[in-house]
């Protein structure tokens, strides 16, 4: 009796300390947005992971970069709630926003846009030993792959849905041609708060698959930006507000004017994209990706 | 090692035994096996059907059940079919008579349905009816612990769902019977659900909103998309002969409210003197007048 009596304080007291626990008790990756609203944020520019509590349970977006990171967010979520992690929203299909799917589900809901799955299973099939490899580059993250399965959304919506849990709503609205198959925008409009996928990357330059096109991008970020949120979480990067929105229309229009007049002085493709500078963004990363961002803005300028 | 070599054989055989052993007619009168791991509890009367699906991850629902002794009757069947928790539950319609049954299944289900559905039921919410339904002395004990869950999700257009070794193709039906119909269509098993718009051998009910021609499209594409097993909302399951039925009425009706109104005649005059003989056998005779006005909105509007 006496055994029993201990152990129910203890795990009331467990409780108790478990329940107000501050950001930084999480760890250092772990950032708090609003009440009950946290963000998981990348190391070097991986991709981030939202935590939002409900009084039904937890509703993730994304699941972090790789399996290592997923089990560290598994670790704060326990930290932050009893309650099980109920949906997980993907923001896109790619394997450094999905990989850890099999961590939190079952019994986690995966919801995504149309097409995610196909996105998965194409790319898995496309690279078979991408999580070989990976889990061959340290102890860690070999240990963090232990059970891994591909997990593939169970729910596919198409253009706009929304997600009703506890007191808070989710609106997802499909982003087209911004940068994978299946590119998902997350807003709760009470938080005001906006998850918007890797539309618009901070400080670095966006991939350019040839789906992806800069017209539909500029269209994204101002359907995000007319949502009016007060707190911006990229896929990628820094959360902020919406200067992320407003940095990246910028350089698109600079991009767009600068490749414009050189299209307009009758050079090649190849020429611009050999004799283009543009010295404001020196500092942004990925750099590598620049070339492709030139032709992308060609395409845009040619009305293709 | 032996001993864990036959354990793992008898947790493979566990795994693999149909779950299914409890056969429909054990279920009790209600229950109809449609296909392998595919179930209907069909509605006493012109009650409203719910259906139990298994798959490998958890059991979908379509539909709870017509009130929550239905809802009950369902859980206790579906208890004896698999040990695997409801996971999905999708709304055709979110209805009194097809949502009530919400609290007995979620959580732990996640609760699909079209735009709207929530809204649509937070509006039809009635204390006073629920207070009537808990001091039923036929229905409260089935009630208790009854409170109003909306569903988690709600799409627009199109959705598809996959549970297990199952896929699930939702499509919104506009303007057929409520504020958010879903036909669910499992393309594997060719079986649809085409909620309440259409009926068996009985008239619906036309609200205002409804659209004769919206359902004529609707029961089009259904029809096209080639299913085995049809199941209403209402009645007994069929084929496609049910979608044939009703579009075969639909355009009867619409065919003679056409020659009536050409003829100068009211709409008044119309209800007074239109007469459907072929349909002299269908129930609810009493929404024939709101289906004569539905015709006379479509004529009127072409």
């Amino acid at each position: 009796m006496k055994i029993k009596f201990s152990a129910a304080l203890f795990a009331a007291v467990l409780w108790f300390i478990a329940a107000p626990l501050a950001a930084q008790d999480l760890g250092p990756q772990i950032k708090k947005i609003k009440d009950g609203i946290y963000v998981y944020v990348g190391k070097n520019l991986n991709s981030n992971c939202g935590i939002v509590l409900t009084q039904e349970g937890v509703v993730l977006i994304d699941s972090g970069h790789n399996p290592t990171d997923s089990r560290a967010i598994r670790d704060a979520v326990k930290k932050l709630t009893p309650m099980p992690v109920r949906f997980l929203i993907d923001t896109e299909p790619h394997p450094d926003h999905t990989t850890g799917h099999f961590i939190f589900s079952p019994p986690a809901t995966i919801i995504a846009a149309a097409g995610a799955g196909e996105s998965m299973k194409a790319r898995d099939k496309a690279d078979p030993d991408r999580n070989r490899k990976l889990a061959e580059s340290s102890p860690e993250m070999r240990a963090a792959f232990e059970g891994y399965g591909m997990v593939l959304p169970h729910v596919e919506y198409r253009d706009k849905m929304t997600l009703h849990v506890g007191e808070r709503t989710f609106e997802l609205y499909y982003m087209k041609n911004v940068h994978s198959e299946a590119d998902s925008a997350v807003w709760l409009p009470r938080e005001r708060v906006l998850f918007s996928a890797s539309a618009i990357v901070v400080e670095q330059f966006n991939i350019f698959r040839p789906n992806v096109n800069i017209p539909d991008i500029l269209a994204a970020a101002k359907m995000m930006k007319a949502l009016n949120p007060e707190f911006v979480i990229p896929g990628h990067g820094i959360p902020g507000t919406t200067k992320i929105f407003d940095d990246s229309e910028r350089y698109y229009a600079l991009l767009l004017e600068r490749v414009g007049k050189m299209a307009r002085e009758g050079k090649s493709l190849d020429q611009i994209q050999k004799e283009l500078k543009m010295p404001e963004y020196d500092g942004w990363a990925t750099k590598e990706r620049f070339a492709g961002n030139v032709e992308a803005a060609y395409r845009a300028v040619q009305g293709k | 090692m032996k001993t864990k070599f036959l354990l793992g054989i008898f947790l493979i055989a566990l795994g693999l035994r149909p779950a299914a052993s409890a056969s429909a007619q054990d279920l009790g009168a209600q229950f109809k096996k449609i296909k392998d791991g595919i179930f209907l509890y069909k509605g006493k009367g012109s009650e409203s059907n719910c259906a139990i699906i298994l798959t490998e991850d958890g059991v979908v629902l379509i539909d709870s059940g017509n009130s929550p002794t239905d809802s009950v009757a369902v859980m206790q069947a579906l208890k004896r079919l698999t040990d695997k928790p409801v996971r999905f539950l999708i709304n055709t319609e979110p209805h009194a008579d097809h949502t009530t049954g919400h609290f007995v299944f979620s959580p732990p289900a996640v609760i699909v349905a079209a735009a709207g559905a929530g809204d649509s039921m937070r509006k039809a919410y009635d204390a006073e009816r629920v207070k009537k339904m808990m001091a039923d002395p036929e229905i409260g004990p089935a009630a208790k612990g009854y409170r109003q869950i909306v569903p988690h999700v709600e799409y627009q257009d199109k959705m598809t769902l996959a549970s297990g070794e199952r896929a699930f193709q939702l499509f919104y039906l506009k303007n057929v019977h409520s504020e958010a119909d879903s036909a669910i269509w499992l393309p594997k098993e060719r079986v649809l659900f085409a909620a309440a718009s259409v009926g068996v051998k009985r008239f619906n009910n036309l609200r205002p909103f409804v659209s004769i021609p919206d359902t004529l499209a609707a029961i089009k594409m259904m029809r096209a998309l080639g299913p085995e097993v049809v199941i209403p909302g209402h009645g007994e399951p069929g084929s496609v002969e049910i979608l044939d039925n009703m579009e075969r009425y639909y355009n009867l009706l619409l065919e003679r409210v056409r020659q009536m109104v050409q003829q100068g005649k009211s709409l008044q005059e119309i209800k007074k003197e239109l007469k459907m003989p072929e349909y002299a056998d269908w129930e609810g005779k009493d929404r024939f007048p709101n289906n004569i006005e539905a015709a006379y909105r479509a004529v009127k509007a072409n």
